[in-house]
């Protein structure tokens, strides 16, 4: 389930020549136990990474100049930079919460919010590009959650239970939620924004990662 | 409701029985796959966003000293551990899984020398060393996965009960357990009295909180005593473990010097900050400890008890503050602002001339302060 969000007025694409700046994905797998407890995995985040990185790669950027990667330096401590990846951090987040429905898509749009989508982090956004040699940045977000063992046999055993009791309880075994959020560098617009939400397929795979990256980047104007 | 409560609390019970864990070895990083280096990936997040905080204080003579500190009682983690003040006017601090420290600049008021706040440091070592945050979470699953079964079996009859548990195996996930503190106090102490310091001093650290947790009722609303050992029962424990430790080299052994040298230019942002709080009785008692171990003059105290009585407020306040001022501006080098702050007092009370000539003397002192054309605002507004 996506849903992809454009700026009221609308932003002519400058495609050609334009390179868009990767910047470092915000990308957490989590382990779902059976009483519904997550925790982070380093190694499935790891993988879930570079799946996305080469996805992303090969599917963005098509109708411009193509994708540079960030260097991770963008966000050390001392980096004059690391102040606007973290206002995108609070805009992407409020407009994914707020907006553009949450995390199962199901959230209520604040009412300030119902028209006009007008985000920006304003235009000392120009200083990424100057140093980059970039036209844009794209920031992606992604939280999924995978059932153990245990959580899948407990979602079993509700089926089962419901069966004879009548009462079904429900138990999730792992959600996805992502978006994806393409910035303007000369005015610090937000140009393009894509949410998704899924229940199903599996980013420590590159098969699956791929198809995410498909949904994610679905309507992807550059 | 009270079978959902006893529910809750025999998942509880159920959940602190846990396997102990080994104690980290120094240098060591987690195996990709274990659920400590997820927790690792998360705090290096947290790291970031904690070391390029607003709140922190940047003070790279604090944070080497801090150091050196943590290297002293814990040579083999010194290299492993990352210590961080945040401008927080509360005593506390933390540690996390994958060596980030965090102190709380409440703390260095509330220390009166290197050897207490070498105890408190030692202590959040010891909550590293033994992984006390990988232990609690694998509590707080076991006893979320033990309520998942229950509330399948009941089939969702008692649902409040799993609130209740939630709640009480969630408490235990983010703070650390009584138990718990009881070791990183014991590996704490320890520490101290082996590296050289005096480990009586220990105790010092508790009969302070003590008395400010009896003074201010809503000291321990920031959670603090919801996990900590009461204040006294640590003081008494730690009185009687100091009795074992106490050698002929560490005897009076504070290095009450060092820690002021390096916490003394920090003092009057840590005392305003704590002076905005609002807590009188609190403040007071932090006042009179400093002035124990004569880290601040009478005349200083005297600055800061008037700044209480003066944002206090009550029946008499400004009588009792401008007395403090007084004392205060008898001092060998009072602070400019002492003269502003007792203006606005006299101001309040209606004293004009006094007030005039108070603010008057403030930006003859501090013709360049950033408050400038507030008080010659008042200058003027005062003049006869």
């Amino acid at each position: 389930m996506t849903k992809v969000l454009k700026p009221t007025i609308p932003h002519q694409f400058d495609a050609q020549g334009s390179k868009i700046l990767l910047m470092p994905l915000d990308v957490e797998l989590l382990e779902l136990a059976a009483g519904g407890v997550t925790s982070p995995r380093a190694d499935w985040t790891l993988a879930a990474q570079g799946h996305l990185r080469k996805s992303i790669g090969t599917r963005v950027g098509k109708q411009s100049a193509g994708v540079v990667e960030a260097d991770a330096s963008l966000l050390s401590a001392d980096s004059p930079h690391l102040q606007l990846f973290k206002l995108h951090e609070t805009i992407g987040a409020s407009i994914y919460e707020f907006q553009a429905g949450g995390a199962n898509g199901q959230n209520q749009i604040l009412p300030t919010l119902k028209e006009g989508f007008d985000w920006s982090l304003g235009s000392s956004v120009e200083s990424l590009a100057t140093e980059t040699g970039t036209r844009y940045a794209l920031f992606v977000y992604v939280r999924d959650s995978y059932a153990t063992a245990g959580r899948k046999a407990a979602a079993v055993g509700a089926v089962m239970i419901a069966a004879v009791t009548g009462v079904y309880i429900p138990v999730g075994t792992g959600v996805r939620n992502a978006f994806a959020s393409l910035v303007d560098l000369r005015t610090g617009n937000v140009v393009w924004f894509n949410r998704l939400y899924s229940e199903t397929g599996d980013l420590r795979e590159a098969e699956a990662a791929e198809k995410t990256a498909e949904d994610l980047f679905e309507d992807f104007p550059l | 409701m009270i079978r959902q409560l006893s529910i809750g609390l025999a998942l509880a019970a159920l959940a602190c029985q846990s396997v102990p864990l080994s104690d980290i070895e120094p240098g060591d990083s987690p195996p990709l796959d274990s659920e400590e280096a997820g927790f690792w990936m998360t705090m290096a997040k947290v790291e970031q966003s904690i070391a390029t905080s607003g709140d922190r204080i940047h003070d790279p003579q604090l944070d080497a000293y801090l150091k050196d500190v943590i290297c002293r009682i814990a040579a083999e983690y010194c290299s492993a551990t990352r210590v961080y003040v945040m401008r927080q006017p509360d005593f506390n601090a933390s540690m996390a899984p994958n060596g980030m420290m965090v102190v709380w600049s409440g703390l260095l008021i509330r220390v009166q020398n290197e050897a207490q706040l070498a105890a408190v440091l030692g202590h959040e070592i010891g909550h590293y060393q033994r992984r006390h945050t990988l232990s609690i979470f694998r509590r707080a699953r076991t006893t979320t996965n033990a309520l998942m079964a229950i509330t399948l079996l009941t089939g969702g009859i008692v649902p409040a009960a799993a609130n209740t548990a939630m709640i009480i195996g969630m408490g235990t996930l983010m703070h650390h357990n009584r138990e718990q503190e009881a070791e990183a106090d014991a590996i704490g102490i320890r520490r101290i009295a082996a590296s050289g310091y005096d480990p009586r001093e220990v105790a010092e650290i508790w009969d302070g909180i003590a008395r400010e947790a009896k003074a201010d009722k809503q000291f321990g609303m920031a959670g603090f005593f919801a996990s900590h050992p009461a204040p006294e029962t640590r003081l008494r424990e730690m009185a009687e473990q100091a009795k074992g430790l106490l050698t002929e080299q560490n005897e009076r052994i504070t290095r009450t010097a060092e820690f002021d040298n390096v916490v003394a230019p920090l003092r009057l942002m840590l005392l305003s900050d704590e002076i905005a709080m609002r807590k009188h009785e609190r403040t007071n008692l932090v006042l009179d400890r400093l002035l124990e171990v004569e880290t601040i003059s009478p005349e200083t105290a005297a600055f800061f008890r008037g700044e209480l009585f003066r944002v206090r407020g009550d029946k008499g306040d400004e009588v009792r503050a401008i007395a403090q001022y007084r004392l205060a501006l008898s001092g060998a080098e009072p602070l400019p602002v002492t003269h502003r702050n007792l203006g606005l007092v006299l101001r309040r009370i209606g004293e004009k001339p006094l007030a005039r000539e108070a603010f008057q003397r403030y930006v003859e002192l501090a013709p360049e302060a950033n408050d400038r054309k507030m008080v010659d605002a008042y200058i003027q507004e005062l003049a006869p």
